[in-house]
């Protein structure tokens, strides 16, 4: 098995170097080849740079733009306008940094407050605002172009164009770099949290507005760079280069290339640039380009949305899927252990290497799985993070009194009162049980308390901070953590994935540190660990690196709690976290309420419907029914309760006697 | 002021106002029914106006041409949404959105592989002549023009309120997952929205060509700025894009006659989406508290 995984790794890494072997050959060509060569060479790059701008934005945060044209335009024509002042180009390329991100800023604010394709139609507006009102008046129109001068330094003179091929390459490999370099990192996950949940990123302490303006932000000043490089290279710049068209054009270049990769939108770019020449002599040829660039852009939406990067996946996953087909099916026992066996090597194929962690040997991976497939031994799970967590807790504790307060809290929606004059509070290291009948109140209560709903009367307290007017990303930071009755997870991202998100509620990020990979080393291992930490704690080690889309209704409740562990509350709100769990499972859920009050010091707000579950683990218990609390206090009591026993028409008395 | 120059300019800017407002209503019709927002609409006017154009260049009686277009906007909105919409029905509302701007650059293409890069002036429908009432002057093709929209949103409103297909698509972009479930199919009414969005394609597209020349740039980005006045109203409301239209129209109107800045007409389409955006944001969070 080892042996296998260790060929698997080499053959990665032989992957890899055969790759960048190509890659550098193919980048090379032009300097063998004549002018005209590296002209195309250079405007293959510089497609690709554009392109790999939109790649990040859409494959990464999720959002569309249509009018980056006009943040490559608002770079070459500040350009320009510059170096008519004189300005040395080196001390122009701050100014154009900073144009493009005022710019996005200016888009991007208004766009992102609201959700869907609105900034897709607030970038393409503003394109055609750039290209009819700003680029037409500094361009002076179709007359006379405005001339943009490449840059004259450290000796070399760039006019020529195997120089100027070499500085564009340089560029864009720089930027390239930064940008896989985030990807792995924080800012990165961050990123692909937000295009997958945005509920789920808010509520382990991202902040999803700042994350989006940060994607735009750098998506559009990597534009403007593009845009400069591209300005340099044809020399006269007008309207027309930079027109909204060209921006549709280079979404193409990005569909085709694969959003979401770095290195499909250079392949990609370097076809586009190329191809028109198989064209020479045919009359309206923009107008060619224009339709293949479509149809290419229809074809791979339809059929290959993962863009050219991803024809070797797709390959993969159909010579995987023959061979399963052709395989006669394997016997008993085995036949688990061989769709383990895919999995890994799909993952292999999959993703590009996220982790250098290929050192954990596979036999413990399967010991784990097989501990948790038999007899969870929860009791063991005495991990780092726990330990962490206890340090934290105790000195929270140190102000005594009540963690989180419920201060006639009222809420309706239309004619409905959901919640009418709720108040109670949960006391620090408590497991409280939150029942009620159907439509009581109760995820109402918690999305009050989380910060989805705003009450319309009432206050909330948490260790004493009213949490009204707060963000829901600004309460997790303050350690209240939740699952949701609904399973929310990151679908397209790994389990281990899912729960490294939740570093946020701690850390939001640092854009340049990422960028650059400082310090961010031993944080991300620390994440790690501590995500690893828990993923063991609840028997999950074994799916660490499944995508969590591919995984059952119950298995995601545990992911969710484990990934509300990551984020390291004070306080867990659960929302019907058995539902849909067997007998025992339940029983086992029990176990882990009480690990985390007695082990972890941490505060549980419960909502379940499984009366066994509350009635046997809850320290209080509070009822509600029609939106207001009918009782709470101990279990015993709460049973006894006559108006409780009314509410729930007898079933709650049979239950529990029971 | 001179009144009689403030409602002429008002009237010139309802007349571009309610072209905006018919390609308006083609976005608002795919976007409300099956949640795709269709950047391919101002080149399926384009490519529809063309169509028109040829079928005039062939002498027909200018009804005939136009029911013919009819007939070939039908076609081509059913074969949109059998060849790439209902494929993408169950992806993300991106991925739709960015293969109708393959289909724009597409159809930019065709265009002028067909039809030729020259711009053609395309025939109005009816001369040039002026009518007189309390002393102002309303032109024909302006009566006309005015008269089209009207009838076409009446039409597209009939056709959403009282029609059995329009209450498909009603129940539908209420909640999908019922209407199916008490027979409604989704292709049906993906089929019925993508071809009357078609069909207000081709209408925007023989309103617009006689008043500028017809090419394959000018009308797509004409309608981006239809677009954003759809915007107004959410992209969802159809009165909300008709008044979003006029409303851009008269402005615009006022800014050619009375800012005289270079170019200002053209800072408005993105002055406006900022406004919708402010507007949305803030009617959001207002339904939002109401909502708590």
């Amino acid at each position: 098995m080892n042996a296998k995984l260790q060929g698997l790794m080499a053959s990665r890494r032989a992957r890899q170097i055969a790759a960048v072997t190509v890659a550098a050959a193919v980048c090379s060509i032009p300097l063998f080849g004549s002018h005209f060569t590296a002209f195309i060479f250079t405007l293959g790059v510089v497609y690709g740079l554009a392109a790999m701008s939109l790649s990040m934005l859409t494959g990464w945060v999720g959002q569309a733009s249509l009018g980056h044209a006009a943040f490559a335009g608002a770079g070459a024509f500040a350009t320009a306008k510059l170096q008519t002042h004189g300005w040395p180009f080196l001390a122009i390329m701050p100014v154009v940094v900073g144009a493009a991100l005022l710019f996005s800023l200016v888009v991007g604010i208004p766009a992102l407050r609201i959700r869907g394709l609105q900034l897709a139609v607030a970038t393409l507006a503003f394109g055609y605002t750039a290209e009819r009102g700003v680029f037409e008046q500094m361009g002076g129109g179709y007359s006379n172009d405005t001339v943009l001068h490449r840059p004259h330094a450290f000796g070399v003179d760039f006019l020529n164009d195997k120089n100027y091929y070499l500085l564009c390459l340089a560029i864009a490999v720089v930027l390239t770099l930064l940008a896989a370099n985030l990807r792995h990192r924080t800012m990165g996950r961050g990123m692909m949290a937000v295009r997958e949940s945005e509920t789920v990123f808010s509520h382990v302490g991202g902040n999803v507005a700042s994350y989006k303006l940060a994607g735009f932000c750098i998506s559009a000043v990597y534009a403007a760079i593009a845009g400069v490089l591209l300005g340099g290279l044809i020399a006269n710049i007008n309207k027309d280069l930079f027109n909204v068209q060209f921006g549709f054009y280079i979404l193409a270049v990005a569909i085709v290339g694969g959003m979401g990769s770095l290195i499909g939108p250079y392949i990609a770019g370097l076809a586009f640039a190329w191809y028109p020449q198989l064209f020479a002599g045919v009359t309206a040829l923009q107008y060619w380009t224009y339709m293949i660039g479509g149809l290419g852009m229809v074809f791979f939406v339809l059929l290959l949305p993962g863009g050219l990067v991803a024809i070797p996946k797709r390959v993969g996953e159909l010579l995987v899927l023959l061979k399963g087909r052709l395989a006669k099916a394997p016997e008993g026992e085995d036949a688990a252990d061989e769709s383990g066996e895919v999995e890994i090597d799909l993952r292999g194929t999959i993703l590009a290497a996220p982790s250098e962690n290929g050192d954990s040997p596979t036999t413990s991976i399967r010991a784990l799985a097989a501990r948790s497939r038999a007899e969870v031994s929860l009791l063991d799970g005495e991990t780092g993070s726990s330990r962490r967590m206890r340090g934290r807790q105790a000195n929270s504790n140190g102000s005594g009194g009540t963690l989180l307060d419920v201060e006639g809290v009222c809420i309706s929606f239309g004619g409905t009162i959901a919640l009418s004059d709720v108040s109670f509070s949960v006391q620090p290291r408590e497991v409280h049980g939150l029942v009620g009948p159907n439509g009581a109140g109760k995820s109402t209560l918690f999305n009050c308390v989380t910060g989805i709903y705003r009450p319309s009367e009432g206050r909330i307290f948490f260790k004493g901070t009213d949490l009204t007017g707060l963000p829901s990303y600004r309460r997790a930071r303050l350690g209240i953590a939740r699952t949701f009755q609904n399973i929310n997870v990151l679908p397209n991202l790994t389990v281990l994935e899912n729960l490294m998100v939740a570093e946020q509620a701690h850390w939001s990020g640092n854009l340049l540190r990422d960028a650059l990979g400082l310090d961010s080393h031993h944080r991300q291992e620390k994440v790690r660990h501590a995500a690893e930490a828990n993923l063991e704690f609840l028997g999950l080690a074994h799916l660490r690196d499944s995508v969590a889309g591919d995984l059952s209704h119950g298995t995601l409740k545990l992911v969710e709690l484990a990934r509300a562990l990551t984020s390291e509350p004070e306080m867990l709100l659960l929302d019907e976290p058995a539902a849909g769990l067997s007998m025992q499972e339940s029983e086992r859920l029990g176990e882990v309420l009480r690990q985390l009050r007695d082990e972890l010091q941490l505060t549980v707000l419960i909502v379940e419907h499984d009366m066994a579950l509350v009635m046997g683990n809850c320290n209080t218990v509070t009822v509600l029914d029609y939106g207001r609390v009918i009782a709470s206090g101990p279990p015993d009591d709460v049973r006894n309760d006559p108006n409780v026993i009314a509410a729930y028409l007898g079933t709650i008395h049979e239950e529990v006697l029971a | 002021m001179d009144f009689k120059l403030l409602f002429q300019t008002i009237l010139s800017g309802l007349i571009s106002g309610s072209i905006y407002g018919v390609l308006g209503l083609g976005f608002v019709v795919t976007y409300k029914a099956t949640r795709v927002l269709n950047l391919a609409h101002g080149g399926m006017a384009m490519f529809l106006a063309f169509v028109a154009l040829s079928f005039l260049h062939r002498h027909m009686n200018y009804g005939l041409a136009l029911g013919l277009t009819a007939l070939a906007a039908i076609a081509m909105g059913i074969t949109i949404d059998w060849t790439i919409m209902r494929p993408l029905r169950n992806r993300p509302p991106l991925d739709a959105a960015v293969a109708s701007l393959g289909l724009l650059l597409t159809l930019q293409g065709l265009a002028v592989i067909i039809f030729g890069a020259q711009e053609k002036v395309f025939p109005a429908a009816v001369p040039l002549r002026f009518v007189s009432v309390a002393g102002f002057n309303f032109s024909y093709p302006q009566l006309l023009g005015f008269g089209c929209v009207a009838v076409a949103a009446a039409l597209i409103g009939v056709l959403f309120k009282w029609t059995r297909a329009g209450t498909a698509i009603r129940a539908y972009v209420e909640n999908p997952e019922s209407a199916r479930g008490l027979g409604v199919s989704p292709f049906y009414v993906s089929t019925i929205a993508w071809s009357v969005a078609a069909l207000l394609a081709a209408l925007a597209g023989v309103m617009l060509a006689p008043l500028t020349l017809l090419d394959s740039l000018r009308m797509p980005l004409y309608s981006v700025k239809a677009l954003v006045a759809a915007l107004l109203g959410g992209l969802n409301s159809l009165s909300g894009a008709i008044i979003g239209g006029l409303l851009l129209g008269v402005t615009e109107a006022y800014f050619q006659g009375y800012i005289h800045v270079r170019d200002s007409v053209n800072y408005l389409p993105f002055g406006l989406v900022v406004l919708a955006m402010l507007y949305q944001g803030f009617r959001g969070n207002r339904k939002l508290v109401r909502a708590a």
